[in-house]
């Protein structure tokens, strides 16, 4: 009895076992909203990538932005595909789009956005719709800051795509209110760190959700 | 010589009365001399003014700090909040060819489109403190994806923030950040929405010393 317990407890509040875009709660403890890519192929999220609307300052990066995370997670596989059958779309936001849905003047603080829907048809917008759908991702939309001044570098760029495709793939930022924590990772918020393939951190989150 | 004794005194006692009441004088400015608000006055305003220190989960931004906006913002005002208004919608959908062709994808695979709605404050200038003239009283907006992340404003709330106007969809509506706004708090003094290495250094002082310093940036 008492090992059971002790085994209910521990189920109920053992470590965060991957850090998820969206929690209930009070910070920094709190309930898990699981995202998930739906489609898996051999136990692998599977995404269907296209980049053609990707603007010259980021085609360049993007090859290598794309093949990121299944080169260091046993746990994703990405094809190519043609933008009228892909899964995860990136693309350059113009500057009005940018200026008109984050507002000016804040505009240039956005870097970039992940648009996932559910296979509910559920837009993705805040822990409420989240909790509300069925909580696996059919689609992503990712779009890119047309002002790519405010990226340091072209290693910035494919660190952004691969943050990105990280949200697509359910990933929560690493050192956010919930669970923060200071290992490197491609899914922290602010910045460019230096490097960007995913690290120990975030292959463990992945081993963790797929 | 009686005469040149009393005048004597007369001068004497002037002096005295004069040295008095400048001491008076000087230690009366030094009391109304306003001294920054204490920590304990801080934490008690926090509750009713807080500091947006998150950001939104699905994006990816960077931070900026309040004199970065005031140096961008078209205007620095100094408003009152007069109300809240119902939020708008606006359609991204026919902003450039690639929005239109993602729309079109969308639309027909049946997957939903993004329309975001903005919250909106309608704000009374009180004065502008730099940059451009602005109207009587203008629209302040955010998306309102970012509510909970950007301060929500209650009516009577004063504000000390840059801004700028809104075009295309949002032609009318001028647009704040957490980054570049502070609280008027106990009328004379300010507390900041976002919490960073300047805040550390203004939170709780004057109002006058926060004017001074947006004025002083060239």
């Amino acid at each position: 009895m008492m090992l059971l317990c002790a085994c209910f407890v521990l189920a109920n509040y053992a470590p965060v076992k991957a850090h998820e875009i969206y929690y209930e709660g009070t910070p920094p403890n709190g309930t898990a909203i699981v995202l998930k890519w739906n489609k898996l192929s051999s136990g692998k999220a599977h995404l269907e990538m296209n980049g053609d609307y990707l603007s010259s300052s980021y085609s360049g990066q993007y090859a290598t932005a794309a093949i990121m995370w299944p080169t260091y997670s046993s746990k994703v596989k990405v094809d190519q595909a043609s933008f009228s059958s892909s899964t995860v779309d990136l693309a350059t936001a113009t500057e009005s789009y940018w200026n008109n849905r984050f507002g000016y003047l804040i505009s240039r603080n956005y870097l970039g956005i992940c648009d996932a829907t559910t296979t509910d048809n559920v837009l993705i917008t805040s822990p409420q719709t989240a909790k509300n759908s069925s909580k696996k991702i059919k689609h992503a939309s990712i779009y890119l800051t047309p002002f790519t001044s405010d990226l340091e570098s072209n290693n910035h760029k494919i660190q952004l795509m691969v943050h990105e495709i990280g949200h697509a793939l359910g990933l929560g930022h690493s050192d956010a209110e919930f669970y923060p924590s200071t290992a490197d990772s491609v899914m922290k918020r602010y910045g460019y760190h230096g490097y960007y393939p995913p690290r120990t951190h975030d292959i463990n989150d992945l081993n963790n959700k797929y | 010589m009686s005469i040149l004794k009393n005048k004597g005194l007369w001068i004497g006692g002037l002096i005295v009365v004069i040295a008095i009441a400048v001491i008076i004088g000087f230690q009366v400015l030094g009391k109304t001399k306003l001294q920054p608000l204490s920590p304990e006055r801080i934490a008690e305003l926090r509750e009713q003014y807080p500091a947006y220190n998150e950001d939104p989960e699905f994006v990816t931004m960077k931070s900026s700090s309040f004199m970065e906006i005031v140096d961008i913002a078209e205007t620095v005002i100094i408003g009152e909040v007069i109300s809240e208004l119902p939020p708008y919608e606006v359609d991204l959908g026919k902003l450039g060819e690639v929005h239109e062709k993602i729309g079109e994808k969308q639309a027909s695979q049946g997957l939903p489109v993004y329309k975001p709605s903005f919250v909106q404050y309608e704000v009374q200038v009180e004065k502008v403190i730099r940059g451009e003239p602005v109207k009587d009283t203008i629209l302040l907006a955010y998306n309102s994806d970012f509510v909970g992340y950007e301060p929500k404003l209650e009516k009577g709330m004063k504000i000390v923030s840059g801004v700028s106007a809104g075009q295309e969809l949002h032609e009318g509506k001028h647009f704040f950040t957490r980054f570049g706004t502070y609280y008027i708090v106990d009328d004379h003094y300010v507390l900041s929405a976002v919490d960073d290495s300047y805040s550390k250094l203004m939170n709780g002082q004057t109002l006058d010393s926060l004017i001074n310093e947006i004025v002083a940036r060239k």
